[in-house]
């Protein structure tokens, strides 16, 4: 350190006048003194309605004492007639705030959107239609925001494919998110991001810092909420409430503490009162639990309202979703450090209340996992699968109502495999949803494959019970479950089942005992041999003693079923995984040797891990490929990835026929898009694979998801040599897609001129008007649109000639005047000119009288 | 408690009765203004006055230490320790660096641990997790005492002091104590520098109550700035903002971010404003710490006028010791940016206040090469701008800090991103914004620039009217301050330094 020069220079203490410290003191009590009359009412509200300072008897009666004196000086009074001055001041006009809060750019259909049920596919409006067309048309980059009237022709039938789940819930548009500080701050900010991300929904949110249903005279919910409702007419209100409601309510004159029964009468009917409003105009309700805390105290009072709010929810007929369990370890006790995604971090912020930017985003996204099974909710991200929750009542199981959860790809519009994903002991239906939703949204996806996580009794068993008459779970499973999934989901007779420990259990066993219905099985960690569990009072109780009853036990034990009889096992695609630390190793073990000496194909696999979630959730995507490979969704899931498909689109098709077209192949097969090897091959410019196709009697008129044909195809990617041969072969010229548009609209819209002009010249209709009301002239880049009108301005030429030409000839009589020096062929006399000769009028006359798909 | 709430209005009154009636017993007075700042801090959590006094106690050992160490020095001031002190000072090497390392290392473990632990343990083991190596460390949930920082820093600044001869010592652990835990300070408070509030401590306490005109206007502005603006512009604008950016387009963020700046002026001034006040009432003099900082022409004057003892901290135990501007100029960039590298990370424990830092790192060098620049170029620095210069230079300024300051607010860097990108997006309708709003904030920086002014009429006012009366005006004052309160009173922005 060098020489210091000490710069700091040190305040200057000069005051300029000095006053009599009694004066001073005394002048400040009798300021003090005054202004605590004057705010006498919230000085006893902060005093009397803090229960921490309620037990401190010196400072009750004095502020008793002080709104007393205010009352009778009448200063009360004055107090409030000021504060509606201050008031209306305050409330001044707003600037640049949007139009209208309820326009957004999906465009809202209307709040009488809400009942799906009775909306089936070809009744759609205009924003379910937008929803099914934005997936696959990738080639139009966003014009048209509203969904226009539809084209006449057969333009409906794109969008009439798409499945939509018909389960009753309600499909929310307008969400309205209120609640105290967590809404205001960060969960309230990562829900609102969460339900954005979902189709046409919008969220309005708003969170007040310290606030409940406990102080009205803090701020006044119930009216704040009819004057959002009467704004923004949501139909969807999800409140969070409760964390500053754990004080005394002032009821009247009496002061009620808190959890003492007159407390929770008028808490009960405060929150009766809000859910209807919330409920008020036909919306859905939802109700958010509260979380654990890191302060013990305060974390048994979160219990208590807890149970409040989920009885005053299920009577009033809102929705309560617990978070109790999100913020909470496994014993129940508040989870400091959570690891999510990877990351190790604190839950909370420094108070041990408010959760942290970690702890938000854990806590939304498992939150908005559970709106999807009360709601049908769709993300906007393609690759995410539909959720959609399905409900049956079953006769098997004496009347119970058994929901189930199902995972459909967006956009389905063709039957897809099944799989049943079956939980384990003491597990539910959304066993797997909370563990691994956004998986398996994914993997749904990934495999155009439909998911299904039925609900099959916590102690079920999967098994036909002899004993307890109302727990037939495996004929619930075939003859309840299977047709109603058949009848509900986009599912044909493709089927597997997998699961987890009594799951897995139940996966073999009803794949073996019914191996028509099912087409792979799979399990994991599962308990292969209920033999060894004979003393669990839950299987005694199902299928009596094991001494007495042993065919029984044997005839529902995997392992079992094996051993009295492999032919029931050969040709079942059958994958066993299992952890190394799990408990059933060792049975899973015996049954892998036991198929081995068999001869028994099969899969095994062993990996780290035990009997825990972690380890089903990290070999779920390995289950998940095997069924979809086993299922053959493979052959017509992923798009132009089949051998068929692959050739034609890489233009080898007609030199590899003889490897990838077997001699019974349907050359017309169609890929996930719908699209034809004719629809790839003319949209990469392929001619001579074309030719090879169309000369073997392919659909040329074939329609593609988008309802484009392969001159569609061609056009829109400007292959003219592929466009020429389609036109040749008599492809329909004005055919129309999804959008309206034919070929001529698309090669006018990417500019390519050539195309176009073929397709002028062919005789196109460049009249026509597509979805949007445009003509082909009217579409395209500025650069070519010059040309493109030229060519149509040729065509209009060549088609008034054309009129002109045949007015003559229709004109001319026998006998009458012919050109001079024209000698009558044979057969060209009058009388006999009835039919053009075949090759006269074929370079003129190229399109179809018809003009649409012959 | 928060300042301005009816509770701490009361316990202030008392501890203010009180305080002047013992003001003859010094000790008694200095006792009684100790307990009652401990109890003030112990109101938040009952471990915190424990910890205070535990730094305290090692701080004021390691200051009489190294006065122990100069006892032969000549130059020194100071008197040197004695009897049973002195003989648990020989104990120890005699080496002034010694009880300076020390007392330095006492005071940023306990800072480090107590502030940055979280954020060591997380980088560490992102760190270790990107070379496929697992750290650890444990996550603990280590609880910030309110004012740690501060404190810290404040009896940093008094070894520091000792050890270069500049400071006062403390005449006895009561006065060392006090200064670092009296209460007006203790939480949010300008870093007192011992020569600063030590000699009113150790000397008579005044007869008669200084300048009461001047902390009545200190407290009234400083309850206007706290209560009704700070409070509105967070809860009208800024907070929500902040937190959610892509629900506002991008000229209601630019008004956010102007809001803010009007915001955390208003808040931090408005505490200093009453820290002072208050401390001024109980009869000592606190130094300033805003001096119309936004009404600044460059970045250089920007930190003489802002939270002006952190500032002049930084000057004084970090920038002089690197060596300042004494060497070339690219040692001076240098010692610049450790400089505001240390003063943004003190905010808090997270890269947004070091980006913080770091754009203020930047601006000052930039400043600085331009006045080298200029010197260089042989131009006069002295010179007096024209008007438009100034106003160019004032615009630019505010925007280099108000964009820094965007990152201080942030949630994390991540929303940060969310906001610039938002704010690029150049949209104009959105939710709206009120006109309240608007001028709530043109009147926060507006108080910048005619601040004085009204202080002084205030004053004026005041002076005129007479003894009696002036209870009177004081319940107007608080009348017209009630009526305009907001709903809530938001907690201060530094509260969790």
């Amino acid at each position: 350190m060098g020489r210091y020069v000490d710069k700091y220079r040190p305040i200057e203490i000069e005051p300029k006048t000095v006053s009599n410290p009694l004066a001073c003191v005394l002048g400040l009590w009798i300021a003090f003194a005054v202004m605590c009359l004057y705010g006498a009412d919230s000085l006893y509200a902060d005093v009397a309605l803090d229960d921490r300072v309620r037990g401190r008897s010196i400072l009750l009666p004095l502020v008793e004492a002080n709104r007393l004196a205010a009352d009778t000086l009448g200063l009360t009074d004055l107090n409030a007639r000021l504060g509606w001055v201050a008031q209306s001041i305050g409330s001044t006009p707003v600037f640049l705030a949007e139009e209208d809060l309820l326009a957004s750019a999906t465009g809202d259909a209307g709040p009488g959107d809400s009942s799906p049920s009775d909306a089936g596919p070809s009744d759609a409006g205009p924003g379910d239609a937008g929803s099914g067309d934005a997936g696959p048309d990738v080639t139009a980059p966003g014009d048209g925001a509203a969904q226009p009237p539809e084209p006449p022709e057969k333009a409906a039938s794109a969008s009439a494919g798409v499945w939509q789940p018909e389960n009753g819930l309600p499909v929310p548009k307008r969400v309205l998110l209120i609640g105290a500080s967590s809404i205001q701050y960060y969960l309230g900010a990562d829900l609102e991001r969460k339900l954005e991300g979902f189709e046409g929904l919008r969220v309005h949110r708003l969170g007040k810092l310290s606030t409940g249903l406990t102080r009205p005279d803090v701020f006044d919910w119930p009216a704040k909420l009819t004057e959002l409702k009467k704004k923004l007419e949501p139909d969807l209100v999800i409140a969070l409430f409760g964390g500053n409601d754990c004080q005394p309510i002032k009821a009247g004159d009496k002061v009620l503490d808190f959890a003492t029964a007159g407390w929770n009468a008028v808490y009960r009917e405060r929150l009766g009162r809000f859910i209807e409003l919330m409920k008020a105009g036909g919306s859905s309700a939802v109700i958010l639990g509260l979380p654990t805390m890191r302060s013990k105290r305060f974390s048994s009072r979160l219990k208590k309202l807890n149970a409040l709010l989920s009885e005053g929810a299920r009577q009033h007929g809102a929705i309560f979703v617990s978070t109790w369990d999100l913020s909470s370890d496994s014993q129940g006790r508040y989870l400091k450090t959570l690891n999510y995604k990877g990351k190790t971090a604190l839950m909370r912020l420094k108070d041990g209340i408010h959760y942290s930017r970690h702890g938000s985003q854990y806590v939304s996204e498992k939150l908005v996992a559970r709106l999807q099974r009360h709601f049908n909710l769709v993300s906007r991200q393609r690759e995410l699968a539909l959720a959609a929750r399905f409900e049956l009542v079953s006769k098997a199981r004496g009347g119970e109502r058994t929901p189930y959860l199902a995972f459909v790809p967006q956009g389905t519009r063709a039957e897809l495999p099944v799989l049943f994903l079956l939980h384990g002991r003491d597990g539910s239906y959304t066993d797997w949803s909370e563990h691994a939703h956004e998986k398996l949204q994914r993997l749904s996806s990934e495999h155009q494959l439909v998911i299904v996580a039925p609900d099959g009794r916590p102690r079920g068993w999967y098994l036909d019970s002899p004993v307890e008459l109302d727990s037939m779970i495996e004929s619930w499973f075939f003859q309840e479950l299977l047709p109603h999934t058949m009848n509900k989901l986009p599912v044909g007779a493709l089927r597997g089942i997998a699961g987890l420990s009594m799951g897995g259990h139940g996966a073999l066993v009803l794949a073996l005992r019914h191996r028509g219905q099912i087409r792979s099985a799979s399990s994991m960690s599962g308990v292969l041999d209920l033999s060894a569990l004979r003393t669990r009072k839950d299987l005694v109780r199902l299928l009596g003693p094991w001494k007495k009853h042993r065919s029984r036990w044997e005839s529902v034990s995997a392992l079992q079923i094996v051993r009295s009889g492999p032919a029931t096992a050969r040709g079942l695609p059958m994958l066993v995984t299992v952890g190394r630390k799990d408990r059933f190793l060792k049975v899973n073990r015996t049954f892998h040797r036991l198929l081995a000496a068999r001869g028994i194909a099969h899969v095994y696999r062993e990996s780290a891990g035990g009997h825990s979630w972690s380890h089903w959730t990290s070999v779920l995507d390995g289950h998940v490929a095997f069924h979809a490979q086993k299922l053959g969704a493979g052959d017509i899931a992923h798009a132009a990835r089949s051998p068929l498909h692959l050739a034609a689109e890489l233009g080898q098709l007609d030199k590899l026929a003889h490897l990838v077209a077997r001699p019974d192949m349907d050359l017309d097969a169609r890929n996930a898009d719908n699209d034809t090897p004719l629809h790839l091959a003319a949209g990469r410019g392929h001619t001579k694979v074309a030719a090879w196709l169309i000369d073997r009697k392919v659909d040329i008129a074939a329609r593609n998801a988008t309802g484009a044909t392969a001159l569609h195809e061609a056009a829109r990617q400007g292959q003219v040599a592929t466009l020429r041969l389609l036109i040749r072969k008599k492809a329909p010229l004005d055919a129309r897609d999804a959008r309206g548009r034919t070929a001529l609209h698309w090669a006018a819209r990417y500019g390519f001129t050539e195309a176009a002009e073929w397709l002028l010249i062919a005789g196109a209709d460049y009249t026509l008007r597509d979805a949007d009301g445009k003509r082909a002239g009217e579409l395209g880049p500025i650069f070519t649109r010059g040309r493109i009108e030229q060519l149509i301005e040729q065509a209009k030429k060549r088609q008034a000639a054309k009129k002109k030409r045949r007015r003559p000839r229709k004109k001319t009589r026998p006998g009458s005047r012919r050109t001079p020096g024209t000698k009558l062929k044979p057969g060209q006399g009058p009388g006999k000119r009835t039919k053009p000769k075949p090759g006269e009028r074929a370079e003129l006359d190229g399109k179809s009288k018809t003009g649409s798909a012959d | 408690m928060l300042f301005p709430t009816a509770q701490f209005a009361l316990f202030f009154l008392i501890v203010l009765s009180i305080s002047w009636l013992v003001r003859r017993k010094r000790v008694y007075q200095k006792l009684f203004l100790l307990a009652v700042s401990y109890f003030f801090y112990g109101w938040w959590d009952w471990r915190f006055p424990i910890l205070l006094l535990v730094s305290s106690l090692l701080d004021y050992i390691c200051g009489e230490g190294i006065v122990w160490c100069r006892r032969s020095d000549p130059e020194r001031t100071q008197p040197v320790p004695e009897g049973a002190m002195a003989r648990f000072l020989s104990a120890f090497p005699d080496d002034k660096r010694f009880w300076l390392l020390a007392s330095i290392f006492f005071n940023v473990a306990l800072l480090g641990f107590f502030k940055y632990y979280n954020f060591f343990q997380e980088n560490l083991t992102a760190l270790a997790g990107f070379f496929g190596l697992q750290a650890h460390l444990a996550v603990l949930e280590v609880i910030l005492p309110l004012g740690i920082s501060f404190y810290t820093f404040q009896s940093l600044a008094y070894t520091f002091d000792l050890y270069f001869g500049h400071g006062d010592k403390a005449a006895s652990l009561l006065d060392f104590l006090l200064f670092l835990a009296f209460f007006p300070q203790l939480l949010l408070g300008p870093i007192c520098r011992s020569r600063d509030l030590l000699p009113q401590l150790m000397r008579e306490h005044p007869e008669k109550v200084p300048d009461l005109t001047r902390a009545i206007s200190l407290i009234g502005s400083g309850l206007f700035k706290k209560v009704f603006l700070a409070t509105f512009l967070g809860t009208h604008l800024v907070n929500d903002a902040f937190v959610a950016p892509e629900n506002y387009s991008s000229l209601e963020l630019l008004v956010a971010i102007y809001a803010y700046t009007a915001m955390i002026y208003c808040d931090f001034s408005g505490y200093t404003d009453l820290a002072r006040g208050t401390g001024l009432l109980l009869g000592f003099h606190l130094p300033e710490n805003f001096n119309a900082p936004l009404a600044s022409t460059n970045i250089g004057e920007f930190w003489r006028r802002w939270h002006m003892s952190y500032s002049r901290w930084l000057r004084d135990y970090i920038y002089f010791p690197l060596g300042g501007s004494k060497g070339n100029p690219l040692r001076t960039y240098f010692n610049l940016f450790v400089t505001f590298l240390v003063g943004g990370l003190w905010h808090g424990a997270h890269w947004k206040f070091v980006i913080w830092g770091i754009i203020h790192a930047f601006a000052l060098i930039g400043y600085k090469a331009s006045l080298d620049l200029r010197r260089y170029l042989g131009w006069d620095l002295k010179k007096v701008h024209p008007w438009w210069y100034l106003l160019c230079s004032w615009f630019v300024t505010f925007h280099i800090c108000a964009l820094a300051r965007v990152f201080f607010r942030s949630v994390d860097m991540e929303t940060a991103g969310m906001f610039f990108s938002r704010l690029a997006e150049l949209s104009v309708y959105g939710r709206g914004i009120e006109l309240m709003l608007l001028l709530a904030t043109a009147l926060g920086i507006g108080l910048n620039f005619f601040g004085r002014h009204i202080r002084v009429a205030f004053e004026w006012a005041h002076d005129r009217v007479p003894a009696f009366l002036r209870p009177v005006a004081w319940i107007l004052v608080a009348w017209l301050l009630v009526t305009v309160k907001p709903a809530d009173v938001a907690p201060y922005i530094y509260f969790a330094f």
